[in-house]
């Protein structure tokens, strides 16, 4: 459906990211000590393999145009695979596995998409599963970090809360039972409260306000109704105070914000060696491996955008950000033309998880916002993390029509 | 290897830097081509509507895709939807209901090119635009029932027979105009390869194919507007 001549070149683009991986694995290489160094290459030369793999198929047997938002994951997920090799060697394997998994994911969900008749048949069995999953994290799940989301499973630890993240926006976008005449919100408002509330009783704030904020965009995008999601939106806030005024240790987790320097030593520790390092970074940053935020506590996952900032440079970080914000704009630019109102809502609301999850990330690690714990999307190491990202990443492709080239839906 | 090591920092940000701001000026700049699938006209103004969206609402509301400030149309009144079979009206719990040919629809109805849609008294034809077969693509090969040309002045209907057609000043044409302006022999359509193919004749007065005149021999798309002079044509194909 687009213009051939303005997407960008797969071929030149998919040269300089290999390079850039290279680049990455050299020093990498040379930095890592004997034992780890063939754990690195094999996750690397397998990742590149992988990447071939997809984009050669797709353009080659799918005769696919327009890479730019796999060429931007496949990129960002470098940065993150080589952050996680360099500060975490041994979880490098782990992380690639993480990685396939979402790419797998995100290929499965763009072809489950292609119809829409399948995707709004699954939106109730989807929701169960969603909160059965949540349920079944309040009930059995470890506190970890300050928060009850994780499962350890036969050694695999999950986050349940990431993998529903992918079915609030497919329920929230199939759940309309009637093509725009049905614009009650009551099932969605139930759901989303159950899945929120889960996260509130599992102490995991960050991850609930991204869970109201993506609430309350694709809750718009479907009814356009401004009461009803402004009355949801008090009685949210009131719920929230409420907690505060009755459960004050939750308060107690935000007390730093707005003041980090004045507990330079304990609660604001993350947030000023963040500050600190990034700044230190300069605009090229100062070398894989050569930073300081990598002895933190949770370098790789909160603090990972002032470790981009220290190792990689300011440049590379803005860069990242502004690939979040392109993909909300791609998503809301094809939003109009899509095959199906599901569509449209399921892409803007994935982008704009993506690029609110992102914001909380960087605005809290900067003090801007409390810092809450959430990652940066397709960035921070994390296996539940990436393959969420990667299945969210389905929606936004979904939306463009060009992606199934026979287009047309069946209802 | 401190140098090589300084360099490659340089090196990678510019990598990166090239990937992502290409690509983000691509997301940025690429808009998804516009299409006209269909076109609801109004039977009292001849005021077009083009349908460019696979659904497309239509209402008194602001918000709606089509609007209409008709008292008799709810504020969202309606949907029309293009899937892989066609288009389909769907009322959206309107007030005064959706009549197809003068049919009041209970459930969401296929729609074809020529009906009559009523929304509420707002009374509009529906013409399927020649991009919808893209999106239709099963139809694209099937032989061609039945095509035709209206004269969008009298809406007088052509049907076009046999290998070739004529249009012209001459008495014998198939399709004959009678004005000083047009050719003898002004503009023919044969049939070639299961598509009616138009081509220009004359050199006094320019043809038009939806406005952009015609130098060499053309396929016609249902919904094509044909253009001599002051004479306009519609051309529609049943497959």
């Amino acid at each position: 459906m687009l213009k051939k001549t303005r997407n960008v070149n797969l071929y030149i683009m998919l040269f300089i990211i290999t390079l850039f991986q290279l680049v990455c694995l050299f020093t990498l290489l040379f930095k890592a000590e004997d034992e780890h160094r063939l754990n690195i290459f094999v996750s690397f030369a397998l990742y590149i393999l992988v990447e071939y793999l997809y984009f050669i198929g797709t353009r080659l047997i799918l005769k696919r145009n327009g890479f730019e938002v796999e060429l931007i994951a496949f990129l960002l997920t470098s940065v993150g695979l080589t952050i996680t090799a360099s500060v975490y060697p041994e979880a490098t394997m782990k992380q690639f596995i993480a990685v396939v998994i979402g790419i797998m994911g995100f290929v499965a969900l763009q072809w489950f998409m292609r119809e829409l008749k399948p995707c709004i048949a699954l939106r109730i069995p989807v929701a169960v599963i969603a909160v059965g999953l949540m349920a079944f994290a309040v009930v059995f799940a470890e506190y970890t970090n300050g928060a009850r989301n994780w499962i350890y499973i036969g050694g695999i630890s999950v986050q349940p809360s990431e993998l529903v993240k992918v079915a609030f926006v497919f329920v929230g976008a199939a759940s309309l039972e009637k093509l725009q005449s049905n614009k009650s919100l009551t099932k969605f408002i139930v759901f989303a409260f159950a899945c929120v509330g889960a996260l509130f009783l599992m102490h995991d704030f960050g991850t609930a306000l991204i869970f109201f904020f993506t609430f309350v965009v694709i809750s718009f995008m479907r009814s356009g109704d401004v009461r009803t999601i402004l009355i949801v939106c008090t009685v949210a806030l009131m719920g929230g105070l409420l907690i505060l005024l009755f459960r004050p240790y939750v308060a107690n987790r935000f007390a730093a914000y707005g003041h980090v320097w004045e507990y330079f030593d304990t609660s604001g520790y993350q947030q000023t060696r963040t500050m600190i390092y990034s700044a230190s970074g300069g605009l090229f940053g100062v070398g894989i491996g050569n930073g300081h935020l990598r002895e933190v506590f949770a370098s790789t996952e909160d603090l990972v955008f002032g470790v981009v900032c220290e190792e990689f440079g300011m440049i590379m970080a803005g860069a990242i950000l502004l690939s979040y914000v392109a993909l909300l704009v791609y998503s809301i630019r094809h939003a109009k033309y899509a095959r199906s109102t599901f569509y449209a809502i399921s892409a803007c609301g994935a982008s704009a998880l993506m690029l609110f999850q992102a914001a909380l990330n960087v605005f809290g690690v900067n003090d801007l916002l409390p810092l809450t714990g959430v990652t940066l999307p397709f960035v921070s190491r994390g296996g539940s993390s990436i393959i969420c990202c990667w299945m969210l990443l389905a929606f936004i492709k979904a939306v463009d029509r060009s992606t199934y080239r026979y287009g047309g839906v069946r209802q | 290897m401190e140098n090589l090591e300084f360099i490659l920092r340089y090196v990678l940000c510019f990598l990166a830097i090239a990937v992502i701001f290409n690509c983000v000026l691509s997301l940025i700049r690429l808009r998804p081509e516009k299409k006209t699938y269909a076109l609801l006209v109004d039977v009292t103004n001849d005021e077009q509507f083009p349908i460019t969206c696979y659904e497309t609402s239509i209402g008194r509301s602001k918000s709606c895709d089509i609007v209409f400030s008709n008292m008799t149309v709810s504020r969202s009144h309606a949907v029309i939807a293009l899937r892989k079979d066609g288009f389909y009206v769907f009322d959206t719990d309107s007030k005064t209901g959706i009549h197809v040919n003068g049919e009041k629809i209970e459930k969401p109805k296929k729609i074809f090119n020529g009906d009559v849609i009523a929304f509420g008294t707002a009374v509009l034809n529906f013409y399927i635009g020649s991009e919808a077969d893209d999106d239709m693509s099963h139809k694209k090969d099937a032989p061609i029932a039945r095509a035709t040309l209206t004269n969008l002045a009298d809406d007088n209907v052509f049907r076009l027979e046999g290998d070739f057609v004529t249009i012209g000043r001459r008495k014998g044409s198939n399709i004959e105009i009678s004005a000083p302006y047009v050719s003898r022999e002004h503009a023919e359509l044969t049939l070639q390869k299961n598509r009616w193919i138009i081509e220009n004749f004359s050199s006094v007065t320019a043809t038009t194919l939806n406005g952009e005149v015609i130098y060499s021999p053309t396929a016609l798309e249902n919904g094509d507007i044909i253009e001599i002079g002051d004479f306009a044509f519609r051309y529609n194909e049943n497959r």
